[in-house]
């Protein structure tokens, strides 16, 4: 059943469906296998998870059978990676599996499988199960195929859409491009239709058939008819008969060949039935679609063949006429010829008769036509030979001199073949009449001819010096005209000239009267000429005067004009100048001469015109005498004339022609040109006073743009370069500079026309060269020619510079440098450029100081900018409304604000707190008055910390009007800290003074106790020896005492009166001795005794003699001497002597006790120290005597005390310290005489006073050491004897007494004194 | 022959005179005293003596004495006569000086000032022997 349901479900074609097993249960399998193979499933089988993945993956299989309970790998574990694997995902899984709890299927299900089937399975339940699985499982995949059918189905339709809406949008465009297409299309028929319809030309198509197809709108204009009147018809219907067969034949032609048929004439009926000629053409265009037919063009030419028509008729008419007129000029003709001939009879007839009329006439014509130099003279004069039959034939022309002298001379020669010419002979020019033979003159006097047949007549032989006459001559003359022709012809002399000769003379008399009105017409011609010329010259320099003041114009055209009135060679126009006449225009050679100076004071040609104020006219320079001497000019010049340039009655110069020719000019042409002259002097003065004018005022302008230009800079370099750059306008040089001092030197600072490393050549002022001079006199120096000043130093060799100018810079009465220019001209400068570089320089030392001082200016502004920036004083410049115009850096640092912050602000609201700003605006007030404040005060800083300052605000003053406020801030913080610390510093050093007075104090008193150290010995010495004596001498007498209080009673009771007597006397010697003696002594006096006692044969000398000298007895013993014989004596001595020793030892304990009281109030004086500082009233004496008595010990042998007490009052004093002062002074003296010598110690006053010198005699202190002996811790002692200080407490202590010390040493004797005041 | 002789320097003449009586009492039967002032005079005394064979047996110095001083005259004699017992008595001595006399002029006893008797003659009786 179930099979057939899945052969239903499932399409036969299609192979059973793979299923996987999974199962690691061989019998599952294989039972599964059984199962489902019957039904035609492809069965796989694998018993673990990992080859059933292996599996799955590479089949790919419709379902999976799985169990779930395998070892390694279970079931779930499968399902999970099979379902997570892309390519298998998909598979059916389902479980079978002996697990039948619900939970288990629960997990099954949702780890993925699809179904679940219990163990142990029924066979049917499992199949069924399957083939459901897999009938959904096709279901499944058919839906998703056709899904996936349909979706591609809508991406081709929507690629569709798009292609089809692509096409329509260009479909659209095509459209429209169409539209276009077709619209150009109608405006170009409209166009063609209309070039058709305005045509002058008709245009028709016919068929075929030749019939109109069409016919152009110009029809009606061209032949009359609308077109729907044509078409239709067949052509022939309107052709003239006449021309039918050639146009049929035309047409038939055309059709049949195609192609163009040129032009065709022929007559077409015009709707008013006339015929019009019309030129057609035709055009084959059958095969065109459009046209299909035979495109006719017919033009209307009738009236052209009218024309053509009646022109023929014309020319006929022509020819008719000119055939006419042909055979009557033929007539006309001969009637000509006829009287021609006839005339050539008469001609004939006459000819021989005219001959010389012919010729006369030739001269006429010759004449006549001869208005071109030179005259035809030579041509006249030939025919004149020919008609006189003669070999020369000579012209001369009369002319007068400059002087008014009649001349002549000869013009022109001829002369027959082989005759010699005179022409240039010199003697026959310039004859003066006076020289000419009276009938020569006659016959100029009366103007007839005259024939001398025989030379012979002449008085002089010849009326022509050196001209030989030996035949027939003819002297015409016309009267009147100052003109002679004479001829010569020598083969004809007197006899056989009649009638012939009149004739001849007739017409040679005609003919020279004809050369002499040509002459005279030729001379009223140039007259005219030169009238019109001068007219028109003087019109023209009126002209010039009107239109031109420029000289150089004016000169010219002067030149110009004259050419055309006088002849000349060439031309100057000579100026005054100064003192000069300066040739100032010329032609030709004066041309090169301009600038050439005449000087008035010479005695030139030239010279003379311009003083004489009167034209001068010179023949011949070579042969004037005047000045054929001292002429100069050009020497080929031999005619000249000069002509004073006058106005009114001054002459402003002279205009000189000269020419090349002998007597080239007169007095005629003097006075012409004097007209001429006096118009150019006018122009000439007026362009001259113009170009002076124009030229002051160029110049004028151009110093006072010179001065804007100079003045507007401040730069000096500037300055200079504008100088140099500025002085070509208003001068002309070659080169300049300019020099500016500097020390002894001037330095060239600026300049142009040389070498720039010519810049800082140097001139000393010291010289005198011409820049020196310039300099020192503050005057301008021209030099005309640097090449004969005395004072020029040459640059260089080649130096083309020949005039020199230099003008001191002036300002105010000081020469602040030099301007200099030069020039390759000589004599370039003058008066007038002096003027100019003066004014030229004034301004240009107005520049240069300027800018010296601009500089100074900017110098001292930076100055005082930079002493405002570097200052360590704070400072702000206030204008008078005071608000702050500066604020230099140290006004930042005290204030606290920067400069840009404060600038415009009023100080007071900036520096000046709410609390101090009533006292600052009333010194702000106090300064605005121009008061100078100092104050010490208090401002305020940004931070509002207050600073004390000490405060000067001082007002500018300028002109006597305060312009604005100084005021300086000096910050006085630091003052006080430091005047804080000088004080703190003062204590401290109070203090430290304090301390060292105290130590200096201890020191002193530290340097006595050491010398007391050193003492302290001899003290102890000196002490104990009395205290020695003292028990000794004590235990003596107590001793004594008790042996003679036993000894002496009995004594006494033993002894006589007598021996009493003595006994008591002799203790009464002992009483009264003095114990004076040394030890020394007592032993010589013992020795003395001994022998005297011996003497007296006395026993026990030694003992007696001892005890009596320590009795003190030792003179005059006699008295004891029998005493001392007695038996007892001995008894006696000794009880004498123990008494008498009594008194000895008291009187030695007297001396010890007074000698140690001694001692120890010496000591106790010199250890003093009195610490209440005050000087006490003491004795010098006292104090000296202590020392003394410290020193006894040491001085008692061996030195020598000398004593010079002179009683002193006591004074106010330091005694201690004294005392310490002669101690020293006396240890220095026992010292330096190593305890051996005098020691002499004077006390003495001396005025106020009180002086000690302690003096030894000593080896002395050496001279080199003396200055040092008051240093401390200067000493000559071995180490450890002396501190070095001892002489320098002396000093110390003397000067506290306000005394002195002073030493005076030389070899034994060196004093020391202490000067101490009295008071 | 002569009496021998105990000598006494001392720049000061009471203490000279105050010592010789006492020395006197206990030995002026037996010995002379003979006094010096300072060390010249005692070496002119200590000559002459020996120029009459009179022998000194005992010299008591002081030591702080202008010219010589005691331990210097003291070793002069030890170097001359060894025999004579020495003995300062002084009222000061720098102790060097005294080191100085014990080991080169065989210091026999070293006496302060001011001295007992006693002491000053049991130096003398020990040195006597």
């Amino acid at each position: 059943m179930s099979a057939t349901t899945n052969v239903e479900v499932v399409p036969a074609a299609r192979p059973k469906a793979s299923i996987l097993v999974i199962d690691d249960i061989l019998a599952d399998l294989t039972l599964l296998s059984r199962i489902l193979s019957p039904h035609g499933y492809q069965v796989q089988q694998v018993s673990n998870g990992a080859a059933a993945l292996l599996e799955a993956q590479t089949r790919l299989p419709d379902l999976i059978l799985l169990d779930i309970m395998m070892p390694e790998m279970d079931g779930y574990s499968v399902c999970q990676q099979l379902k997570a694997d892309e390519r298998t995902g998909d598979i059916p899984i389902i479980f079978i599996s002996a697990l039948g709890g619900v939970l288990d299927k629960v997990k099954a299900l949702s780890m993925g499988g699809v179904d679940y089937i219990t163990k142990p399975f029924q066979s049917a339940e499992v199949v069924a199960r399957i083939e459901l699985h897999l009938s959904l499982r096709q279901t499944q995949k058919r839906l998703q195929e056709q899904n996936e059918q349909l979706r591609q189905e809508i991406t081709r339709r929507q690629a569709a859409e798009e292609a089809l809406q692509n096409a329509n949008s260009s479909l659209k465009e095509e459209i429209e491009e169409r539209k276009q297409v077709q619209a150009d299309l109608w405006n170009m028929a409209r166009r063609f239709r209309s070039l058709l319809e305005n045509s002058s030309d008709v245009i028709a198509i016919l068929d075929e058939e030749q019939i109109f197809r069409y016919v152009s709108a110009s029809t009606a204009r061209v032949l009359g008819y609308e077109s729907q009147d044509i078409i239709g018809k067949k052509i022939f219907e309107l052709t003239h008969p006449d021309d039918l067969p050639i146009v049929k034949n035309i047409i038939n032609q055309n059709l049949q060949q195609g192609g163009d048929i040129p032009s065709l004439e022929f007559r077409f009926q015009h709707k008013d039935r006339t015929w019009r000629v019309v030129e057609g053409t035709s055009k084959n265009l059958l095969d065109d679609p459009v046209v299909s037919g035979l495109v006719i063009n017919v033009r209307d030419i009738t009236t052209r063949r009218q024309a053509e028509i009646e022109r023929r008729q014309y020319h006929d008419h022509l020819e008719k006429v000119v055939t006419e007129r042909t055979a009557e000029l033929a007539r006309v003709n001969q009637e000509l010829q006829e009287d021609i001939a006839q005339r050539q009879h008469t001609e004939i007839i006459l000819n021989q008769q005219t001959l010389n009329l012919r010729s006369l006439v030739e001269i006429q014509r010759l004449l006549l036509n001869a208005h071109t130099s030179p005259p035809p003279f030579q041509a006249v004069l030939k025919l004149l030979g020919q008609i006189a039959q003669a070999s020369r034939a000579h012209f001369f022309e009369n002319h007068l001199s400059p002087g008014g002298q009649l001349l002549t001379s000869q013009r022109a020669e001829w002369c027959a073949p082989g005759i010699s010419a005179t022409i240039a002979d010199p003697r026959l020019q310039n004859i003066a009449y006076d020289r000419l033979d009276p009938y020569w003159l006659d016959t100029l006097n009366h103007g007839r001819p005259l024939i001398f047949r025989n030379p012979a007549i002449f008085k002089q032989g010849s009326p022509i010096p050196g001209l030989n006459l030996s035949c027939l001559l003819y002297v015409i003359a016309c009267a009147g005209q100052p003109a002679v022709i004479w001829s010569h012809c020598p083969g004809r002399l007197p006899g056989g000239q009649t009638a012939r000769g009149v004739e001849e003379v007739d017409v040679m008399w005609a003919a020279v009267a004809s050369i002499s009105l040509y002459l005279e017409n030729a001379r009223l011609f140039q007259e005219e000429r030169r009238q019109r010329h001068m007219a028109e010259s003087l019109q023209e320099v009126a002209t010039i005067l009107n239109r031109s003041l420029d000289l150089d114009t004016i000169l010219t055209k002067i030149m110009e004009q004259l050419q055309r009135v006088i002849k000349y060679d060439d031309l100057g126009v000579l100026l005054r100048e100064g003192d000069d006449l300066v040739i100032s225009a010329g032609s030709k050679s004066a041309k090169s001469a301009i600038g050439f100076r005449i000087p008035l004071a010479t005695d030139d040609v030239a010279v003379r015109v311009y003083k004489s104020k009167r034209p001068l006219v010179i023949a011949d320079m070579h042969t004037d005498p005047l000045f054929a001497e001292t002429w100069g000019g050009n020497k080929a010049v031999r005619g000249w004339m000069a002509i004073p340039l006058m106005i009114g009655n001054t002459v402003i110069g002279t205009l000189n022609v000269d020419s090349f020719s002998v007597g080239a000019f007169s007095m005629e042409d003097a006075q012409i040109l004097q007209i001429f002259a006096n118009q150019a002097a006018v122009a000439i003065q007026n362009a001259r006073l113009l170009r002076e004018a124009q030229e002051q005022r160029q110049i004028a302008e151009s110093l006072r743009e010179v001065a804007t230009v100079l003045t507007s800079s401040l730069d000096r370099e500037t300055v200079l370069a504008k100088i140099i750059e500025q002085l070509g306008r208003v001068v002309d040089y070659d080169s300049a500079g300019v020099f500016l001092p500097e020390g002894d030197d001037l330095v060239l600072m600026s300049g142009t026309g040389f070498d720039e490393s010519n810049l800082g050549y140097r001139v000393s002022l010291l010289s005198s060269l011409p820049e020196a001079q310039v300099f020192h006199r503050q005057q301008p120096y021209i030099i005309a020619d640097v090449r004969e000043d005395p004072y020029w130093q040459i640059w260089t060799e080649n130096d083309p510079v020949r005039a020199w100018m230099g003008v001191p810079l002036l300002s105010g009465s000081q020469a602040i440098g030099i301007l200099t220019i030069d020039s390759f001209k000589i004599g370039a400068y003058g008066e007038r450029e002096v003027q100019i570089l003066q004014t030229f320089a004034s301004q240009a030392a107005v520049a240069i100081q300027n800018a010296q001082l601009y500089q100074q200016i900017r110098r001292e502004k930076q100055l005082i900018e930079t002493m405002l920036a570097s200052s360590p004083v704070a400072i702000a410049t206030l204008n008078l409304d005071q608000t702050i115009a500066s604020w230099n850096p140290a006004a930042e640092e005290l204030f606290g604000y920067t400069q840009a912050e404060v600038i415009g602000r009023n100080i007071d609201e900036v520096v000046a707190s709410t609390e101090l700003r009533a006292e600052a605006i009333s010194y702000s007030e106090q300064m605005t008055q121009g008061k100078q404040i100092h104050s010490f005060t208090r401002r305020t800083r940004k931070d509002g910390y207050p600073v004390e300052v000490e405060l000067l605000a001082v007002p500018v003053v300028v002109d006597n009007e305060p312009v604005a406020i100084f005021a300086l801030y000096h910050d006085l913080t630091e003052i006080k800290q430091a005047e804080e610390a000088l004080r703190q510093r003062n204590e401290q050093l109070a203090q430290t003074l304090q301390e060292l007075r105290a130590t200096q104090d201890e020191l002193i008193q530290s340097e006595k106790m050491a010398a007391l150290g050193q003492l302290v010995a001899g003290v102890a010495h000196e002490i104990n020896t009395p205290l020695g004596a003292i028990r000794a001498s004590i235990d003596n007498i107590s001793q004594a005492l008790n042996e003679t209080t036993q000894q002496a009673p009995k004594l006494l009771q033993q002894l006589s009166a007598e021996q009493q007597a003595r006994f008591f006397a002799l203790l009464d010697r002992a009483a009264k001795s003095k114990n004076l003696l040394s030890s020394k002594e007592e032993r010589q006096q013992r020795r003395h005794l001994r022998h005297l006692l011996e003497a007296h044969q006395l026993h026990e000398v030694e003992a007696f003699a001892d005890m009596l000298v320590d009795m003190g007895v030792y003179d005059d013993i006699e008295p004891f001497v029998p005493l001392l014989q007695e038996p007892i004596a001995p008894a006696v001595m000794e009880v004498a002597y123990k008494l008498a020793r009594q008194r000895k030892n008291s009187d030695n304990i007297s001396l010890a006790v007074e000698r140690a009281a001694k001692i120890v109030f010496a000591l106790k004086s010199y250890a003093h120290h009195d610490h209440s500082g005050a000087k006490v009233m003491a004795n010098i004496q006292d104090t000296l005597e202590t020392v003394l008595t410290i020193y006894h010990n040491q001085l008692k042998h061996g030195v020598t005390i000398i004593r010079n007490y002179t009683p002193v009052p006591p004074i106010f004093c330091y005694p201690d310290e004294l005392n310490q002062v002669w101690t020293n002074l006396i240890h220095n003296a026992l010292q330096a005489m190593q305890s051996k010598g005098i020691l002499e110690v004077t006390l003495k006053q001396v005025a106020t006073d009180i002086v000690v010198e302690i003096t030894d005699n000593g080896p002395g202190i050496p001279a080199h050491i003396q200055e040092r002996i008051f240093e401390p811790f200067f000493t000559t002692k071995a180490a450890g004897e002396g501190s070095g200080l001892g002489l320098d407490i002396v000093r110390k202590i003397v000067d506290k007494h306000a005394g002195r010390i002073e030493v005076s040493s030389e070899p034994g004797k060196t004093t020391f004194s202490v000067f101490v005041p009295v008071s | 022959m002569s009496k021998k002789v105990i000598l006494c320097v001392d720049d000061e003449k009471t203490v000279l005179d105050s010592l010789k009586e006492q020395l006197k009492s206990y030995f002026g039967q037996k010995y002379t005293i003979e006094l010096a002032e300072n060390a010249e005079d005692a070496w002119e005394i200590i000559e002459e003596l020996a120029a009459t064979e009179t022998r000194i047996l005992v010299i008591v110095s002081d030591w702080l004495m202008p010219g010589m001083r005691g331990d210097e005259f003291l070793i002069k004699v030890y170097q001359t006569f060894p025999t004579i017992t020495t003995i300062l008595l002084t009222g000061q001595a720098d102790t060097e000086a005294v080191k100085r006399a014990k080991t080169d002029a065989k210091l026999h006893r070293y006496l302060s000032k001011p001295w007992r008797a006693s002491e000053l003659v049991e130096a003398i009786t020990s040195a006597l022997g």
